[in-house]
């Protein structure tokens, strides 16, 4: 048999092979539900002692159960691990009854005990992310289905109680020195899902629980995939190897909003997440070395007029988000700041000019920064190495170069601005915040128990802001009963706030948000209406999406690769064995 | 006397260039970017550079007569930044080049003309920034001394010395070798005097060749840099712009007027320092011709 | 080959390497990072356990004490743990080494066969048709950054066809099988390869046709071809052979520069190697990693130095015969 006929029938082989390979892999990608979400953020710690992110809470709201659950239309209290509650006459003490026949993934029953324990070691530890929701609290469990729970000030927030439960016959195993460390990677879960995968940096997976108490999900599997760029994700989610993602670029987002790209839906959720830029006030009690202008209300309230945040929100999102003048303590927008479009910080180089000329600062030596006593007005602007974290900073550092401020910008890894913040040595820097639907957590974060005095302990006050009249009301409307009069303090505080203007809160951004329409419907938002699918409060969706027809997309594409592959193969052996031959034939001659 | 024979050397290289057509292409292309740098005043003012001078711009904007080059996500002229971003990405190149090419030639000098230990000790250095990977430490040197543009070219020079310092001790040591070095040795000159009136002439056409030939390695390494992120982020640069393209989402909705012409410079004036570096080389040495 | 070449290239070799240790050791002291970074604000931490822990990251004691401990974990290939994940380096490098080696090494063989057929071929034929436009395509190839391909291959092949993933090393979730899991792989290292393969084709042409000209210039292959052999047979047996001398140094050293991986490509392309750790690494600080990672390029890139010298030597009978 000549040479050739031996390549060609090889070739064919192989081909074939290729072909039969690939047809046969396609079958058993479709036999699992999978919604696969983009994420442009890895998880820092699945350890819910120690992670902060965004992600990590989406996760935990998977996992993780906790008494009460919020409904997706307004937040209301719903039962989740809690089965029903009654409260005492004076309202401090209530008791929840647990659903029957709780289990945790791995088999093992859930009791009052994990409740309690939880409670108590989060409070002894000081739990970050259990903190606030817990302060005043302490927990007994009457019975392996009943807990009590005190408070001991009347707490607005109760029923309520969010707090994640973690399994105790897998924490009590660890101790406290051992917990920052703990890696979370147990997978036992309270949830509707339970981590299954795990790849650092490129994706974590997740399956159905099937000992998950509440409404039973119809995918089978959740996939959160690590993107570099909100580019790169966005073109996975048209090529179809995503099925949602979040943080859509604001440039792309509007032609899929109007419905130009095909089989792409867009919605922009508000959950009052905002930017801020972050000023070190200086407390008194505090640490640090921040500038002393900074001290001055007057120069904090100049950074606020040089400002025009309207071209922010025009540039940066497009659109999608307002100016703020003050904290978004809430994910309903009823607990902003009310306050007249006059009175509101608005772009005014002139009064931002005015007032830093009353308190004392001015260009004496006429190098265009504002000096008093021998010591200039320049300022350290930190700003993080995340992406799209860096996109106010031209903006803003050139508006106060306008009035007179000069800056020192340096960009800072997140774990790394977090240390600086701890020991309040930095005078401004960028970061966002994503509220709670009760306003007290936010609003605590400005509490002076949290200006950090420890660098290892640090704490949330990033402002190093502390006023007495705040933390009073503060502890008023922490255990104000009647909604009108809560409101009505917190209005208050939000005065005090926008007064002493510890922060130049930037703008409150859209969650800009797409979804496959050709694959899945039922997205729910969270709240109705107006606010996201994706990294809401209480993550509903993925309990609720169900999918639309068949999934044809990437298996076709997958073929149609294969069949390429081959052929390209197979001309390539062709024409090698063309050229052999010819050189062949000259070396004869 | 030893200027009318640099003012025959320098005519003989400038025919020799204009007959070689690559080389001559590429001082033409480099006249051209040349131009266009030193025109950025005439082209756009400074203003145009800044965050907000895009306030009432129209964002990501096809070019138009107003914005000859489109406008950027925030609204900014894309042709204010590309030419005055010409004249960071060019400073940078040929600061660095020389920081590369000083730094390279005293190594390549003293380890050619010196024997024995110093020139071992200078070799085993220059080994070790050969080895160790250049563009993760730029970055690293980068973080650490801060990112002006000054600062920048430095650290870029200071990764991309080694090459050169090779090539330049070679041509010493042939150089070494020649008579009328000997001669003058005999004649009790001291080492210096040598080195400086005799050996230096000599290579230094193949130090001209070679640093013509770092440039485009510096300009790419800046735009590299700038690109990853870890760039100047004040001033404008080709490398920053191809950034900013590549995470607003422009290249998926084909705002080429904001990628296509920052790459295609960096490609240009690539080419340029190349085709004319390349050039010299042949020029410079007889034994390359007909490359 | 004698023993005292090998001999004087190994001593070299690992000369260079402590040298590179010791600049390590230096390098990473100078940036100024907080190595306890993650835990501040976090959770408290007891002075004793604050101690533990910087006893264990090798920080305690004056700076020549850090160093010993430091080469000595070196010796024990003890790398520490990295600052982002707290898990240990050596383990977060091996995961992604093999993702990188696939990714640079099928590259670094297509520029190499690509490069080496068209060089070849351009510089047999200096002056042709074929001569003029594949230099002029590889200079453009070479003065084009290598990001630029990779966004342009991004923007139009695989956003807008969606022919070819947009990025990561495979699909997620469903187990194809091993031969379904090979074919997922290539598919996506399809368009980080071709952007790494044009990134480097235009320098390797141009170098293999420089290196075909300079040989054709030699004296022997005017014998061969006086002694009445044909062209082909003057090509395939004595030119190209020759030729192909200094590219072997070159694709040596090529090889070398694998571990230090394709930065920008896998940037681009969000996909998980060892350059995109190093850039990662960079921007979080995560001093542990950057030493580990430094360590291994210049590792890398001294081994494949050492073994091109020695295929150099083997080969070529001017550099046995002046031993």
């Amino acid at each position: 048999m000549s040479r050739r006929a031996l390549g060609f029938i090889a070739t064919g082989a192989l081909g074939f092979g290729l072909l039969a390979a690939g047809l046969a892999t396609n079958a058993s990608a479709q036999d699992k539900l999978v919604f696969s979400v983009g994420v442009t953020q890895d998880i820092d710690s699945l350890n819910v002692t120690v992670g902060y992110l965004v992600i990590d809470f989406e996760i935990w709201n998977l996992t993780l159960p906790s008494l009460t659950d919020r409904s997706a239309e307004d937040f209301s209290t719903l039962p989740s691990m809690a089965e029903s509650w009654t409260a005492s006459d004076d309202g401090l003490t209530w008791r929840y009854k647990l659903r029957e026949g709780l289990k945790w993934s791995d088999g093992e029953p859930m009791t009052a005990d994990d409740v309690v324990y939880t409670i108590t070691r989060a409070v002894a530890d000081g739990w970050i992310n259990h903190r606030s929701d817990l302060a005043n609290i302490t927990a007994t469990a009457i019975d392996s289905r009943t807990v009590q729970v005190v408070s001991a000030v009347p707490d607005p927030k109760l029923p309520y109680l969010g707090s994640y439960i973690l399994p105790k016959h897998v924490y009590e195993k660890i101790s406290t020195e051992e917990m920052p460390n703990y890696l979370a990677d147990d997978n036992v879960s309270g949830g509707p899902f339970q981590i299954v995968e795990r790849k650092e940096g490129e994706f974590v997976r997740l399956a159905r629980n099937p000992n998950w108490h509440g409404k039973k999900p119809t995918i089978d599997e959740v996939v959160f995939r690590m993107y570099e760029t909100a580019e790169a994700q966005f073109n996975a989610l048209k090529a179809g190897d995503l099925d949602a993602i979040d943080d859509v670029p604001v440039k792309l987002f509007a032609s899929v909003a109007a419905g130009e790209v095909e089989n792409i839906i867009g919605l922009a959720g508000n959950q009052g997440s905002f930017s801020e830029l972050a000023i070190n006030s200086g407390c008194a009690k505090g640490i640090g070395d921040g500038h002393v202008a900074l001290k001055d209300r007057k120069v904090r309230q100049a950074i606020n007029w040089a400002i025009d945040r309207q071209l922010l929100v025009d540039k940066i999102l497009s659109g999608f988000g307002v100016p703020a003048v003050s904290l978004i303590p809430s994910a309903n927008p009823a607990f902003d700041m009310k306050i007249s479009a006059d009175e509101a910080y608005s772009y005014d180089p002139a009064k931002a000019n005015a007032l830093l000329d009353e308190a004392g600062w001015k260009d004496s030596n006429n190098d265009g920064v504002r000096d008093k006593d021998g010591v200039e007005l320049k300022l350290r602007y930190y700003d993080r190495s995340t992406a799209g974290a860096t996109a106010t900073t031209p903006f803003l550092t050139g508006w106060l170069k306008d009035v007179g401020i000069a800056t020192d910008v340096k960009t800072f890894d997140e774990d790394s601005l977090i240390a600086e913040q701890s020991k309040s040595e930095f005078d401004l820097y960028t970061w966002g915040w994503t509220p709670y639907v009760d306003p007290d957590n936010m609003l605590s974060y400005f509490t002076t128990s949290q200006v950090p005095t420890d660098p290892d302990v640090g704490g949330y006050n990033d402002a190093n802001w502390c006023n007495d009249e705040f933390d009073a009301l503060y502890l008023k409307q922490n255990s104000e009963l009647d909604p009108t009069k809560r409101a009505e303090l917190i209005q208050q505080m939000h005065e005090i706030f926008f007064d002493e203007a510890p922060y130049a809160v930037l703008y409150k951004y859209d969650n800009l948000q797409a979804f496959r329409s050709d694959r899945w419907q039922n997205f729910t938002r969270q709240p109705s209406d107006v606010g996201p699918v994706l990294f809401s409060q209480s993550s509903p969706v993925y309990r609720d999406l169900e999918p639309v027809g068949t999934r044809g997309g990437s298996s076709g594409t997958n073929t149609m690769i294969i069949v390429i592959v081959a052929l390209v193969v197979a001309g390539g052996v062709l024409v090698a064995l063309a050229n052999r031959r010819k050189e062949d034939a000259d070396e004869r001659l | 006397m030893t200027w009318a024979r640099r003012r025959r050397a320098f005519s003989r290289v400038w025919r020799e260039l204009r007959h070689d057509r690559p080389g001559f292409i590429g001082l033409l292309l480099l006249s051209g970017f040349g131009l266009f740098a030193l025109s950025a005043p005439l082209i756009a003012d400074r203003s145009s550079l800044l965050a907000a001078s895009g306030r009432n711009n129209p964002d990501l904007a096809a070019p138009s007569s107003k914005f000859l080059l489109g406008t950027d996500e925030i609204g900014r002229d894309v042709l204010a930044q590309l030419v005055w971003g010409s004249r960071v990405s060019l400073f940078i190149g040929l600061l660095a080049t020389v920081v590369a090419v000083v730094i390279g030639s005293l190594v390549g000098l003293a380890a050619g003309y010196a024997k024995g230990k110093i020139s071992a000790v200078l070799l085993a250095i220059d080994d070790f920034f050969l080895v160790v990977p250049f563009l993760p430490l730029a970055i690293v040197l980068a973080v650490i001394l801060g990112r002006s543009p000054t600062t920048l070219a430095i650290v870029i020079g200071f990764t991309s010395w080694a090459g050169s310092a090779r090539l330049i001790r070679a041509q010493v040591l042939t150089l070494s070798e020649r008579a009328y070095v000997e001669r003058a040795r005999a004649l009790g000159a001291g080492s210096w005097h040598v080195i400086v009136r005799h050996v230096l002439p000599g290579v230094a056409p193949l130090i001209i060749a070679n640093a013509t030939l770092i440039v485009p390695t510096a300009i790419l390494t800046e735009s590299t840099l700038s690109f990853l992120g870890f760039g100047d982020r004040l001033s404008p640069s080709w490398g920053k712009l191809l950034d900013g393209a590549q995470s607003s989402g422009s290249i998926t909705i084909n705002a080429w007027w904001y990628f296509l012409p920052p790459g295609l410079c960096i490609i240009g004036i690539v080419l340029a320092f190349t085709l004319l570096g390349r050039a010299l080389e042949r020029i410079f040495d007889p034994r390359l011709k007909g490359r | 080959m004698s023993r005292r070449y090998l001999l004087k290239k190994v001593i070299g070799a690992l000369l260079t390497l402590s040298g590179v240790v010791v600049f390590n050791f230096f390098l990473f002291r100078i940036i100024d990072r907080d190595p306890l970074a993650k835990y501040r604000g976090r959770s408290k931490l007891t002075l004793e356990q604050r101690e533990t822990m910087i006893r264990r990251m090798g920080l305690e004691g004056s700076k020549w004490d850090q160093f010993v401990v430091y080469v000595k974990s070196v010796f024990r290939l003890d790398f520490g743990r990295s600052f982002d994940s707290t898990q240990p380096v050596l383990g977060e490098i091996t995961a992604r080494l093999p993702a990188t080696l696939f990714l640079v090494g099928v590259s670094t063989l297509l520029t190499i066969c690509i490069g080496l057929y068209i060089g070849t071929k351009a510089g047999w034929r200096r002056g042709s048709r074929f001569d003029r436009t594949s230099t002029s395509a590889a200079m453009v190839l070479y003065s084009t950054p290598e990001f630029f391909f990779g966004m342009l291959l991004l923007a139009f092949v695989a956003g807008r066809t969606g022919w070819f993933p947009t990025g990561g090393l495979r699909s997620v979730g469903a187990n194809y099988g091993f031969v379904g899991n090979l074919l997922d792989r290539i598919h996506h290292l399809v368009l980080p390869v071709l952007t790494l393969t044009l990134g480097y084709l235009g320098s390797y042409a141009l170098i293999m046709r420089t290196s075909m000209i300079e040989t054709l210039g030699e004296d022997y292959l005017v014998t061969a071809r006086a002694k009445g052999l044909r062209d082909s047979e003057v090509m395939s047996r004595h030119a190209v052979p020759n030729a192909l001398l200094p590219s072997v140094s070159l694709i040596a050293i090529s090889c070398g520069f694998v571990i230090g991986g394709a930065i920008t490509t896998e940037t681009v392309f969000s996909y998980p190697g060892l350059g995109l750790a190093t850039a990662n690494a960079i921007r979080n600080n995560d001093l542990p990693m950057l030493q580990a990672l430094f360590l291994f390029a210049s590792a890398a890139v001294i081994l494949f130095n050492l073994v091109a010298d020695f295929v150099y030597a083997l080969l070529d009978p001017r550099v046995r015969r002046a031993e």
